[in-house]
């Protein structure tokens, strides 16, 4: 494998003395594959999302993305990458700023990016259409839509400036079952057609699989199992993971 | 979310009223008062209320309703310059009081200080070092609204800084003023528009009491704080002369507050008492 878009290592974050949420979390994550990780709540996955995101520096650690370090001096480098690392949060109220106009949350991190307003009008307009959205919802505001079609804003903004990867923190764990579906083809579809890697944080074992190419355990702040997808969650070998698979409901056989 | 039906704010009706019987007519003597504010007429001192002179006269003969239009007018406008002093400097520190670290604790630290002084005691002290005048004034009042924009503001701020929407905007790649002015501004603009109007009922009663102490605005302008201090000494034999302008005081007062708690109720719905 060539150098990966996403390199952490030795990832440490605490509140305070003796409170450490995250122990020496490393992972890397390659261009068009899905990592994702999956924890219980107070596992640290929000902690890991934040750093990763490049919003809260780690007590200690690196995350380079693009083999420029998140948190590093060359700020002229991180402002040039930054476009290219995109994020959705989980709760579609809260991520959206509710006074401005869809057109321009979505149209937020073209800006500074010297784009004039024509071109930023077009690339709106194509990431609305992009995440299935009607081009006039740009001049309405958030309080207009529904919790999945909100979601699907958010994925716009992250879209707009054709990034790398996003990095999304539990996306769909806030919407109805019957429109997580609809939010999680949609992020494949987008993966699929634009060749986009996704870092997919979720407590749902069931999400994460039908996301993920390869999966991270997190357990207590520390990275307890780890590999393909497939491997994982077939035959899995930590006890953590073991009982996230038996929390999973099956679904009766018909 | 949509509420069912839209919850009534009788505060709201009821001080928007007030403020417009009080207002209307001082923004109309700009243009037009019944007689000329100024003009002395002894022949017909201390009239009682009649048909011709709705508040009858003053000790010099001058109308009392045309008096107090232009005296209300004054007040306003100074009140509202002094507000708008306030906030355009309040404001902007508070955001800088938002900032983590020591920055902010030591803006902060330096606004409770302003705070503590009383109001009106610090527009005094800052009129009797600055000298009368209606910028004085102006200044001296909108100082100590500082602080409490300052606190406003920063409060206001570090709620909404938390949100996902700022986690997003930074993400976006967005500095640290585009996000005050874009995200943190518009959203806290709701509760500093309700902190001004309160704030005018205030700055109006520091005016009077300003006007009336002779150190606010200077004497050929009529305001309501001096035309109670002229005319106190008739409260017994032409009451109206004292009680006219004091109501109009109290009217402000009273429409500011109901105002600005109707506007928090209506914008705030979490704030709105439990009824």
């Amino acid at each position: 494998m060539s150098t990966p878009l996403l390199e952490a290592d030795g990832l440490v974050r605490e509140y305070g003395p003796g409170r450490r949420v995250l122990h020496s979390v490393g992972l890397t994550v390659a261009a068009g594959e899905t990592l994702g990780i999956i924890g219980g709540s107070g596992s640290g996955k929000s902690s890991l999302a934040r750093i990763l995101m490049g919003l809260q520096r780690p007590d200690a650690g690196r995350v380079r993305f693009r083999g420029i370090d998140l948190y590093g001096a060359d700020r002229a480098a991180l402002r040039a990458a930054r476009p290219q690392l995109q994020a959705v949060f989980q709760d579609p109220y809260g991520s959206l700023d509710p006074r401005q106009r869809v057109g321009r949350i979505v149209a937020e991190p073209l800006r500074g990016q010297g784009l004039d307003r024509a071109a930023r009008d077009e690339r709106v307009r194509w990431a609305l259409e992009a995440v299935s959205l009607p081009p006039d919802a740009a001049t309405r505001h958030p309080h207009a839509f529904s919790g999945g079609q909100r979601q699907r804003v958010a994925i716009a903004r992250a879209l707009v400036g054709r990034p790398a990867l996003v990095i999304a923190d539990e996306p769909v764990s806030a919407l109805d079952v019957s429109v997580q579906a609809q939010v999680l083809n949609l992020m494949l579809e987008l993966q699929a057609r634009l060749g986009l890697a996704f870092v997919f944080i979720s407590h749902d074992l069931g999400v994460v699989r039908h996301m993920a190419h390869r999966i991270a355990v997190l357990e207590a702040g520390r990275i307890v199992e780890a590999g393909d997808a497939a491997a994982v969650l077939g035959s899995p070998r930590h006890p953590a993971t073991r009982g996230l698979l038996e929390a999973l409901p099956t679904a009766p056989s018909c | 979310m949509r509420r069912p039906a839209p919850p009534r704010h009788p505060s709201l009706w009821a001080g928007t009223l007030i403020l417009a019987l009080v207002l209307v007519p001082a923004a109309l003597s700009a243009v037009w008062t019944p007689f000329p504010p100024g003009a002395i007429d002894i022949a017909h001192r201390l009239l009682s209320p009649s048909l011709r002179h709705v508040l009858g006269t003053d000790p010099f003969g001058r109308d009392v309703a045309s008096r107090l239009m232009v005296a209300t007018l004054n007040s306003g406008l100074v009140c509202a310059a002094a507000i708008a002093l306030g906030g355009l400097v309040g404001i902007p520190l508070g955001l800088l009081g938002a900032a983590p670290g020591w920055g902010g604790a030591l803006v902060m630290r330096i606004a409770d200080l302003g705070l503590a002084f009383p109001p009106l005691l610090t527009a005094a002290m800052l009129v009797a070092a600055e000298g009368t005048g209606i910028a004085a004034e102006i200044v001296a009042i909108g100082a100590f609204n500082v602080p409490a924009f300052m606190r406003i503001a920063r409060g206001g701020a570090l709620s909404v800084l938390h949100r996902d929407f700022i986690a997003a905007a930074r993400v976006a790649g967005r500095g640290r003023v585009a996000i005050l002015l874009e995200h943190v501004l518009p959203n806290i603009g709701a509760i500093l528009l309700v902190q001004a109007t309160l704030a005018l009922a205030i700055a109006a009663l520091s005016e009077a009491g300003l006007s009336y102490l002779g150190l606010g605005m200077p004497p050929p302008l009529p305001s309501l704080g001096r035309i109670l201090a002229d005319d106190q000494a008739r409260i017994f034999d032409a009451p109206l002369l004292v009680i006219a302008p004091g109501a109009v005081v109290a009217l402000l007062v009273l429409g500011c507050n109901l105002l600005g708690d109707g506007l928090r109720d209506r914008l705030d719905p979490t704030l709105a008492p439990v009824r």
